[in-house]
């Protein structure tokens, strides 16, 4: 077709490629929420303007990841740009498509109920799709990962930003759901209390993985109190933060008094704070 | 954002720096800019609703659609339609069944309930109620009796 003229010989069969990976992505990772009666319902009846602000909030996480996860050695922010956008429409369109099939979607519905369910599913659909591009990415962005210094994003803020990343995306996959408060409910000060702890040992399991993996410290500011000071405990900060936004994006904190929305956001915080520190393992 | 090199740019060119405009196919334009148009369509659509249309809690109507004889009776298939904008959970509706010539006042000859998980605001679901006498021959209440906020 197109491609016997075009500059780039095989632009357009690759992109073709690349799109088909990116809605696999989008499938496989928002699935769980894709089928999780809570989400539907929060496409409704949750906060327009804090769905609003959700979509807002997501354009520069993508960009974000679009330029860690390694499609480019140098910073090409229009390029990273323009893959978050694909990245949008891939979301959006998978989760209608896949709504539909469900009969989540009908004819009946009015357009406000139509657009907040497909909006709320395309924010962990888009992301999805970039993390399928850079997880299953294809022979030259493989290459171009493989320069790059060890392989992974180097910078103290850049390790930050993928932890609220990876936090933000686990976080968001549980947190639509009743349990979430039902858990808090259940525990008392003490189990809160255990929870934190255990939450932080887990990130710092992954963390001393991660930095000691195989060899010495090698920067001497990786000392282990250094490293449990620097990604532990500011990496458990920003996963509670981040379970508090979610929290409090889906309506969840409401009428609650300060201890038992404290519970939930530490019953969050454990997901938030796995999910931060596996993605600098993962990506 | 800074704006990228001009890609016939006199310098030369590093392997991945200077050429980012012909990295980005015109495929890759286009999906872009469906991402772009579907993202501001969503944003546009919700902050609409939530800036320039009143708010007003669930005002539901509920209107009989058809009748249908089942095995144990009459099954009375309802439209209920919420005209307000806020979402009603566990909306009951209730159907009451009247002899045709005995006023509103009198008891309902027959009763019968359904309860819709959700009804959000400005849609439509259905339901049915099942009846053992013909609602066509009785003149039929059909009601919203309570709901709770999601």
């Amino acid at each position: 077709m197109a491609r016997a003229q075009t500059a780039a010989p095989s632009s357009g069969q690759s992109f073709v490629t690349g799109l088909a990976r990116a809605v696999g992505g989008a499938v496989i990772f928002s699935l769980p929420v894709l089928m999780t009666m809570e989400m539907w319902e929060l496409g409704f009846h949750m906060s327009r303007l804090r769905l609003a602000l959700l979509l807002v909030v997501n354009i520069p996480l993508l960009v974000g990841l679009s330029h860690f996860s390694g499609f480019e050695e140098t910073f090409e922010p229009l390029e990273d740009v323009v893959d978050a956008f694909v990245a949008y429409a891939v979301g959006f369109v998978a989760a209608a498509i896949v709504l539909a099939l469900f009969g989540v979607l009908r004819v009946g519905m009015s357009l406000d109920e139509l657009v907040g369910k497909v909006a709320l599913q395309a924010v962990p659909g888009s992301m999805g799709a970039l993390l399928a591009q850079s997880q299953f990415g294809g022979g030259d962005r493989e290459e171009k990962r493989a320069q790059r210094e060890g392989g992974r994003p180097s910078g103290y803020a850049s390790q930050l930003f993928l932890m609220a990343a990876g936090a933000l995306f686990l976080a968001f996959n549980v947190a639509p759901t009743e349990e979430m408060v039902l858990i808090a409910h259940k525990m008392t000060a003490w189990h809160v209390l255990a929870l934190a702890a255990v939450s932080l040992a887990g990130m710092h399991a992954f963390v001393y993985a991660l930095e000691f993996r195989g060899q010495h410290a090698i920067t001497p500011g990786h000392s282990e109190v250094g490293v449990f000071l620097r990604f532990t405990v500011v990496g458990y900060a920003i996963a509670l933060l981040i379970s508090a936004y979610v929290l409090w994006t889906f309506g969840r904190l409401g009428g609650m008094d300060r201890i038992e929305a404290t519970a939930a956001i530490v019953v969050l915080g454990f997901p938030a704070a796995v999910g931060a520190a596996a993605a600098r393992l993962i990506l | 954002m800074s704006a990228p090199e001009p890609a016939g740019g006199e310098r030369a060119r590093a392997p991945h720096a200077g050429v980012a405009n012909e990295h980005i196919s015109k495929w890759e334009w286009a999906a872009a800019a469906l991402g772009v148009v579907l993202l501001l369509g969503a944003i546009g659509a919700l902050l609409y609703d939530a800036l320039a249309r009143p708010t007003a809690p669930p005002d539901v109507v509920v209107r009989a659609e058809r009748v249908v004889p089942v095995r144990t009776g009459y099954l009375l298939e309802f439209v209920a339609e919420n005209r307000g904008s806020e979402t009603a959970a566990d909306l009951v509706v209730r159907g009451e069944l009247r002899g045709r010539g005995d006023g509103a006042g009198a008891p309902p000859l027959e009763t019968s309930e359904a309860t819709l998980d959700y009804l959000p605001g400005r849609s439509e679901r259905k339901g049915g109620l099942h009846f053992s006498r013909d609602p066509r021959a009785h003149a039929v209440t059909l009601q919203p009796t309570g709901y709770q906020e999601p």
